[in-house]
This record gives C-alpha cells, structure tokens and sequence, in this order.
C-alpha cells in the first residue's frame, strides 16, 4: 500500500519537494554568506531599512527577500493544490477509485495511508523551510525581534502547510472533480490565512500600552496619542487639534505640532516575550483547522463516497 | 461556436470577472474610505482599511501572484480539460475546424482577462496616486495599466500552451506557477534593474516596456498552441 502511494504521488511529491528544497536551500546560503561576509557584531544591525554603509550592500538583499517573503504561503498553497487536491479527486474524476476500493485494502486504510506519508512529507519539507529561515533571521532577534518574520517560524508554517494539505484533501472528496477542489482549495485557504493573519494574530492577548523604546523587540501596533481626556489615532488627534490640512501624508512636522499643544504620544504593542506564546496560538489554529478536515474527509469517504 | 465556448467557460468568465471585480472594489472602497490617510514616519503606517491596505502592499508584494492565478485558473484547463477527458475527439469533428475552435475560445476568454485586470489595474493605479509622491511610482510597477492586464495575458496564454502539450490540467498549471516566476524574476532582476539605473526612469515607458516583453512572450505561447492544436495526431 506504501509502495502504491508512492507510485501514484511521485510526481507530484517530487515537485513539491524541489519547491520547498529550493526555499529552504536558499535562505540556508544566504544565512551562510551573511555570516562570512560581515563581523558578528555589525551582522544583527544588518536587518534593519535603516542599516548604514558597515552593512555593504547587504541591508538591500535582506529587505528585498523580506519583502518577497509573504509570498512563502505560496508554498502552503502549492501543498495544497498539487498533493492535496488531487489526492481523491482525481481518482474520484476518473472512477478510478471503484478500482482501488475493492481490493484487499480497505478504503480507510487505503485512505490513510495517503494521507500519513504525504502529510510527513509536506511537514518534514516545510519544517525544513522554516529551519532554514530561522536560521538566517536568528541574529536579527535582539536588534528587530522575531515578530517580522513570525509567518515563516515553526511551528507556525508547517502547521499552515499541513492544514492547506489537507484542505485541499478535503475539497477533492466534497467536489470530486480536480479543477473545482483546486480552485477552492485555493479560495478556502486565503480566505482562512488572511483574516488570521491581520485580523486575529492582532489579539491573542491583549496589547499593552508603553513608550515606543519600551517596544523594542516586540510587535507595535498602533501609535495612539492622548491629550488626557481621550485616546486618538493620529488623524483624528489631528482633527480634534484641528491641523487637518489638506496634505496627504503626514510627517513629523505634524506630530511635533500635536505635541507642542500637549498630546502624549504612545505605542500599543504586544511585547516581545509573547512570541513563542502567538506561535503555540496559530499553530493550535490551524493544527484544529487540518483536524476538522481529516475528520470531515474521513466522513465522506465511508459514508459518501462510492 | 460562441454559444458553446460560453457554455463550456462560463465558471471561467465569472470567476476571473469576480476575483477582478472583488479586488476593484476593495480599492474602490479603500479610496472612498479616506484615501491619502497615511503616516510616513520610522516607515510604519496608519490609517484603517486604507492603511492596511497599503502597509499590504508596501510590505509585501501581496498582489503579484495575480497572474499565476488567472493562467492556472483560465489557461491551463482551456485545452487541457478537454485533451485530458478526450472529449476534443468530439469537438473536433463537428462542423467548426479545429483552427475556429481554438480561435474562439482563446479570443474569448483572453479578452475577459483582459478586459477586466486592465479595468482593475486602472482602479489601483488610481488609488496610488497620492502615495506616488513618497513611495515612487516603481512600487507597483507589476500592478500597472498596461503591465498586469499584458501579464495575466501572458500566464494565460502560457496555460493554454501548456495545456496543448502536455494534455493534462495539474501539470500545465505547475508550468503556469514556474513559467511566470522565472520570467518574474528574469524581469525584476536584469530588466527593471537595468531600466532603473539607465539614464531617465520613467513609469509610464517601463510599463511600455513591459507590455512589449509580456505581449510578446504571450503571442509566442499562442503560436505554440496553434501549432500544437493543428498538429495533434486526433
């Protein structure tokens, strides 16, 4: 039954697989030659768009694959489009499951079987992206804390690419058909990612108010000014100072107007020793997510399914 | 043969019509929203919806898979659903040639991508003016007028291509996700490098430029298909 498994998901296990190595490989060299090319003192400042010249170029590298690097999720998207969606649908598709269903092995079995081998791979594959990255964006954890890179640390990414995995599983049993299961494996997987990501990731815990240097290291998430009777955002703590002008954007030229007629600036931010905390939290969510989806693809396809 | 292409298609037409129209509408609301409302200092942005957006865009180049999307979504599974469930055998021996079939469909289905990612494009150029004075034009470079709607073009008729060839949908639509990566990257890496340290950048002649290396590569794909549609031994 193995050995069947591997004969039918070869190919898509193989392009998988050189995607997620071809990741993980990449942010290993980069770690490798920041750590050759610059000394370890100057190599933490490196990770800053304000770095200076002791940086040599490398400040340019690092925020440019900073910036790429919310395009990793398409690597949880490729789990779920290529190995997952595919995985019973296309034999669904085809009939071909009638074939396989009345062998020896049972459909359970022959079910979780699939699910166990490509499931560890997509895990061992994207735990290895995330090592890597972890690795290059370690020295990075005193001067800008970990939270920039909190999508791409484990166990938060591969519990974002099992859960996309077995989303996509379970597309292919509800729809049967391989295009549709991919299109809204795709849809269903953005529309779960997003909404945690900028809605729920906010406020695992409640955010603590401080000064800006008291955030160091940890996640700010708004700056807010009070002028003791009330709490505004920056437009509005202009409006009610009534500088709103009609420029669109401000600098601070405007924030030390505010604070000349007596706003307080400060910063609400979750501090810095709450990250292993929101990685425990994200990883729980979508670890229960994946879980809800085995448990539902397991429903079909015993009482479903034929 | 318009009637049957439309039949056939018509999730097609309606998802690329509804992603485009779901994205518009975002800037459109965004826009409505209190446009200009944000703050440039230590680089951290404020400001709602709108803010949000931008900090999105700004930080993380989240709309440039766009086109994978619609040449996985449209293009692959244009001739590729039909080689794969043999049905061509069918559609090719009916009275339309095999030439017209493949014209209209692609002429159909390019022109909805077309049409509304250049609709969209054109709402999110929009939207940026007011952050062009600090963000420089170049940070949506890829999401211009002419380069997105010349892009999703491309990735679709790189789809169809693929579909041709390969007679099956999961594997052209891998060649859609490497194909438009490696020409991403192709073209940040040497084209708009070299562009932006020429003489005279210019947003409007780099997105001239990309549209003449998108169009190009996408009318190569076409001919592919064509040939490979003409070709095919039944």
């Amino acid at each position: 039954m193995l050995w069947m498994a591997w004969r039918q998901h070869r190919l898509a296990v193989f392009s998988v697989a050189v995607a997620f190595s071809g990741a993980a490989a990449f942010f290993f060299l980069l770690g490798n030659r920041m750590r050759a090319a610059l000394p370890a003192d100057v190599l933490p400042n490196c990770f800053s768009v304000a770095s200076g010249p002791e940086c040599d170029g490398w400040a340019r590298v690092v925020n440019e694959t900073l910036n790429l690097s919310v395009l990793l999720p398409v690597l949880a998207i490729a789990a779920g489009v290529f190995l997952g969606a595919p995985l019973l649908a296309r034999e669904m598709e085809q009939r071909t499951h009638r074939y396989a269903w009345t062998q020896g092995v049972s459909r359970l079995r022959w079910l979780n079987t699939k699910l166990v081998m490509l499931g560890a791979t997509v895990l061992l594959l994207s735990t290895a992206v995330s090592a890597a990255h972890m690795w290059w964006y370690a020295p990075a954890a005193k001067t800008e804390g970990l939270f920039d890179a909190f999508g791409m640390t484990a166990p938060v990414f591969p519990a974002v690419c099992l859960f996309a995995f077995l989303l996509g599983v379970f597309m292919g049993a509800l729809f049967k058909r391989v295009l549709t299961a991919i299109t809204l494996t795709t849809a269903g997987f953005l529309a779960c990612l997003v909404p945690v990501q900028t809605i729920f990731r906010t406020r695992y815990l409640p955010a603590v108010d401080g000064q800006y240097a008291e955030a160091r290291g940890g996640w700010v998430m708004d700056f807010l000014y009070t002028d003791g009777s009330g709490t505004y955002t920056l437009f509005s703590a202009l409006q009610k100072a009534g500088l709103s002008g009609s420029g669109t954007s401000f600098g601070s030229k405007e924030i030390g107007q505010l604070k000349a007629l007596g706003f307080r600036e400060f910063v609400s931010y979750q501090p810095a020793d709450r990250f292993w905390t929101f990685q425990l939290i994200e990883a729980g969510i979508f670890t229960g997510l994946a879980a809800v989806c085995v448990a539902l693809t397991f429903y079909l396809v015993r009482t479903r399914l034929a | 043969m318009t009637w049957v292409a439309w039949r056939q298609h018509r999730w097609v037409f309606a998802g690329i019509a509804a992603m485009f129209a779901v994205l518009s509408a975002l800037f459109l609301i965004a826009e409505a929203s209190g446009n200009g409302s944000v703050l440039t200092w230590s680089g951290t942005v404020i400001g709602g919806f709108p803010g949000f957006l931008r900090s999105y865009e700004e930080l993380n180049n989240g709309f440039a898979p766009l086109p994978i999307l619609v040449g996985m979504l449209a293009g692959a599974p244009l001739l590729a659903g039909e080689l794969e469930h043999g049905t061509h055998r069918y559609s090719w021996t009916q009275g339309v040639s095999r030439n017209r079939w493949l014209v209209t469909k692609t002429l159909m289905i390019g022109a909805v991508v077309t049409v509304f990612s250049a609709a969209y494009a054109s709402v999110h150029t929009r939207w940026y003016q007011p952050y062009a004075a600090q963000g420089g034009w170049f940070m949506i470079a890829s999401q211009g007028s002419l380069a997105l709607p010349a892009a999703c073009l491309f990735t679709f008729a790189l789809g169809t291509a693929a579909g041709a060839l390969l007679g099956r949908v999961v594997p052209a639509m891998a060649t859609v996700v490497v194909g438009h990566l490696a020409v991403l990257v192709v073209e940040r890496a040497f084209v708009r490098r070299n562009h932006l340290l020429g003489e005279a950048p210019d947003f409007w002649t780099y997105q001239a430029i990309q549209l003449g290396l998108y169009a190009g590569l996408a009318a190569c794909c076409l001919a592919v298909s064509f040939l490979a549609v003409r070709n095919k031994f039944s």
